[in-house]
């Protein structure tokens, strides 16, 4: 078991490099996109030089950026994102998050939990009945998951539910979990349903090849010389060895959730992550936009080290071996 | 009728005949159409005994031992014959029936690949529950008759290793872990395909003697199917030699060593190598194993055969006794009875049936 501790401590070791890199990324590109952030600012009410000059100067935007991103990762680095420029001016980014992200948790969860739930069964029954109507029917669902986009899915889900029969939870905004329950639930049904289909059908894909996979092993023919029936070789034998690489997609897939999340939340008016992303971009809030994108990516490499951890957890081989 | 089935029971009763396969036809749907693995292949296995099947790659061996085991792939289905393992035909069976036949009273052990032991669950794990599927054991029972069954096969502190995932056995320890599952409720036949072809001389030499002792012990039947004429000499008591989906020769080993009858049979032996002579090899069987979708006409084996004539490429042999208790498939075997008309008659209009059923 020791090998497990030393494993999760080399992965997190190597995440340093990636995490400074993307950080230094996230914020150079802000500062390479055209249209200063402070003329933005003041578009809207006519500034003199003279007052730019000041939010300029106040914002520390004539330090060399270097300089720049010294204070921003040095601050970010103690858990201090900085605060915003515009609006909602002086309020910490730290804040803006941390009141976005139950919501946003909450609705990549559900998606993800839908997701698994409709993807693995799916495809499991297209492994075991390859080519039989059972598999073209889970194929159908599944390509359709992947094909129809996210945003398409949800405003019809709007139109059809929300305008049509006139289902008021259906068309959008949002509940805290604090006041009401069902009430929160109810208003994520859809947004969860725009968001986990899609995400399903990259599941079943995946989960039906590495089942088919599994199915030709040679331990299957073992179990089965040795009387062991068909349902246990399906779902001890075969099924958990094509969940160990489908696993380490659904890791991935937790950052196209977040991807999903954002178009979703602006489909659906929820005040989550995704929504105070797209604002701030509309209002060049860097110092908000460069703290949701660290975050994000932060996020992104935790769950991927956890799912490298469960991955190597799940296969003996590289369990035992201390991953190399 | 009712009398010559009675007769034939009783017959199959007195000589103890633990397993009785006859007029076998296991056939496969494939793009270049429907191929005969395995052609009218008869044989039968005493208490005790141990029966070899042999032949070159694709003949057919494997596809018996599944057909016995009724593990035919979906694309194949068995056509014609019957089973019978301890009076009752297998074939007859439903699926939950032979579920609880195989593994307890007819085992098979498969050549050692890397996977052949499911990756993700250890040894101990995997025995563990056939033993608890077909014998009346918990699961502690169970684990102390798993350390048992992998001292018996020779796995050095098996205390330990039953914990152990396949990755960290090496490919002898493996094919004894193999074995140990297959012998671990009993079974009254064994059949081991290829279980030793994947390890060297020395550990396949430890491998039988377990098998063996084994059999020793519980008076199992094995069935060896090999491509090694050697391991034929050293563990058979009689043997199938196979070739293009049928039996061509059949006999004791001493007398298949002694006497080969068949060209094929000869060919094989003379295919043996020989320490310090590595190129004999070289003097094996000239040409290849047909290909099943189109099996040559008359005798399968004239392509190939020094002795072919115009009459080995319109009849197909049948299996005759051409000495005592030493059958062969050979026309010009002296022994072989000359094909009458009568008989000609019967292998056209078989053959014709044959065609009009698929
Ligand atoms: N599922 C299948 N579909 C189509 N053809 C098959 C199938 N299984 C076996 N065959 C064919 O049946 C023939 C006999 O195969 P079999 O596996 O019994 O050979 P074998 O004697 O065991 O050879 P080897 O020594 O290589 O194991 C081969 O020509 C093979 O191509
Ligand atoms: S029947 Fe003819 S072709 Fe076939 S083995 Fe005998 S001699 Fe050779
Ligand atoms: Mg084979």
């Amino acid at each position: 078991m020791l090998s497990v501790y030393k494993y999760i401590i080399k992965r997190s070791l190597l995440a340093i490099p990636t995490l400074l890199g993307v950080s230094m990324i996230i914020f150079g590109m802000l500062y390479l996109a055209p249209g200063g952030p402070v003329e933005v600012m003041m578009s809207s009410q006519p500034a003199s030089a003279e007052q730019i000059q000041d939010i300029r100067q106040q914002l520390n935007l004539d330090e060399p950026i270097y300089v720049q991103y010294g204070d921003w990762a040095w601050d970010a680095l103690h858990g201090e994102l900085g605060r915003s420029w515009s609006i909602t001016q002086g309020t910490a980014v730290n804040d803006l998050i941390i009141q976005r992200i139950p919501l946003t948790a909450e609705l990549a969860l559900l998606s993800m939990i839908l997701a698994i739930a409709i993807g693995i069964p799916a495809g499991i029954i297209g492994a075991v009945y390859q080519d039989q109507i059972a598999d073209h029917a889970a194929r159908v669902v599944a390509l359709s998951g992947i094909s129809i986009p996210d945003f398409w899915l949800g405003i019809m889900l709007i139109v059809v539910f929300g305008v049509q029969f006139q289902i008021s939870w259906a068309s959008g905004s949002w509940i805290p979990l604090s006041e009401s329950v069902t009430g929160n639930l109810k208003h994520l049904i859809f947004p969860v349903i725009t968001l986990g289909t899609a995400y399903s059908g990259l599941i079943a894909r995946m989960m039906r090849s590495e089942m088919l996979d599994a199915l030709n092993g040679g331990y299957i023919r073992t179990a089965q010389a040795m009387g062991i029936s068909n349902r246990t070789i399906v779902f001890r034998d075969a099924a958990k060895n094509a969940f160990i690489p489908v696993l380490t997609v659904i890791g991935i897939g937790l950052a196209r959730l977040m991807n999903g999340a954002l178009l979703t939340e602006t489909v659906f008016n929820l005040p989550g992550i995704g929504q105070l992303l797209v604002t701030s971009i509309a209002r060049r809030d860097y110092r908000v936009i460069q703290g949701i994108v660290l975050f994000v990516a932060v996020i992104f490499i935790v769950s991927n080290i956890i799912v490298d951890v469960l991955y190597a957890y799940l296969d003996p081989r590289i369990r035992l071996s201390g991953g190399d | 009728m009712l009398l010559i089935l009675v007769t034939k029971e009783s017959n199959r009763l007195m000589t103890e005949k633990i397993l009785e396969v006859d007029n076998l036809t296991t056939s496969f749907d494939t793009e270049e159409g429907t191929v005969r693995a395995v052609n009218n292949i008869s044989f039968s296995i005493e208490e005790g005994e141990t029966m070899g099947i042999v032949g070159e790659s694709g003949s057919g061996k494997s596809v018996t031992a599944l057909s016995v085991m009724r593990l035919i792939e979906s694309n194949g289905s068995i056509e014609n014959g019957t089973i019978h393992y301890r009076g009752s035909n297998l074939l007859e069976k439903t699926e939950s029936e032979i579920q609880s036949i195989r593994g307890s009273e007819i085992s098979m052990v498969f050549q050692d690949t890397l996977d052949s032991l499911n990756p993700v669950y250890t040894i101990g794990t995997q025995i563990n529950r056939v033993i608890r599927k077909h014998r009346d054991m918990d699961n502690k029972e169970a684990r102390e008759e798993t350390i048992r069954l992998l001292e018996q096969v020779g796995i050095p502190n098996a205390e330990e290793r039953i914990d152990d995932y396949p990755h960290q056995f090496s490919g002898g320890m493996r094919q004894r872990a193999l074995i140990a599952m297959a012998i671990s409720c009993n079974p009254s036949v064994l059949i081991a395909d290829e279980p030793t072809t994947a390890l060297d001389v020395t550990i396949e030499a430890q491998i039988f003697e377990v098998l063996d002792k084994i059999q020793h012990e519980t008076g199992m039947s094995i069935i060896v199917i090999t491509h090694d004429l050697g391991v034929v000499a050293g563990v058979c008591d009689f043997v199938n030699v196979m070739y293009g989906g049928e039996i061509v020769e059949k006999s004791k080993t001493d007398d298949i060593f002694g006497d080969p009858q068949h060209p094929y049979t000869r060919g094989l032996l003379r295919s043996i190598p020989r320490i310090g002579k590595e190129e004999d090899r070289l003097r094996g069987i000239e040409g290849n194993v047909p290909n099943p979708a189109a099996l040559p006409s008359g005798c399968t084996f004239h392509p190939r055969c020094p002795h072919a004539t115009d009459e080995c490429r319109q009849h197909d042999p049948s299996l005759q006794e051409v000495k005592r208790n030493h059958r062969a498939a050979c026309i010009h075997i002296d022994g072989y009875k000359s094909l009458h008309k009568e008989d000609k008659e019967i292998i056209i209009n078989d053959r014709k049936k044959g065609e009009s059923d698929d």
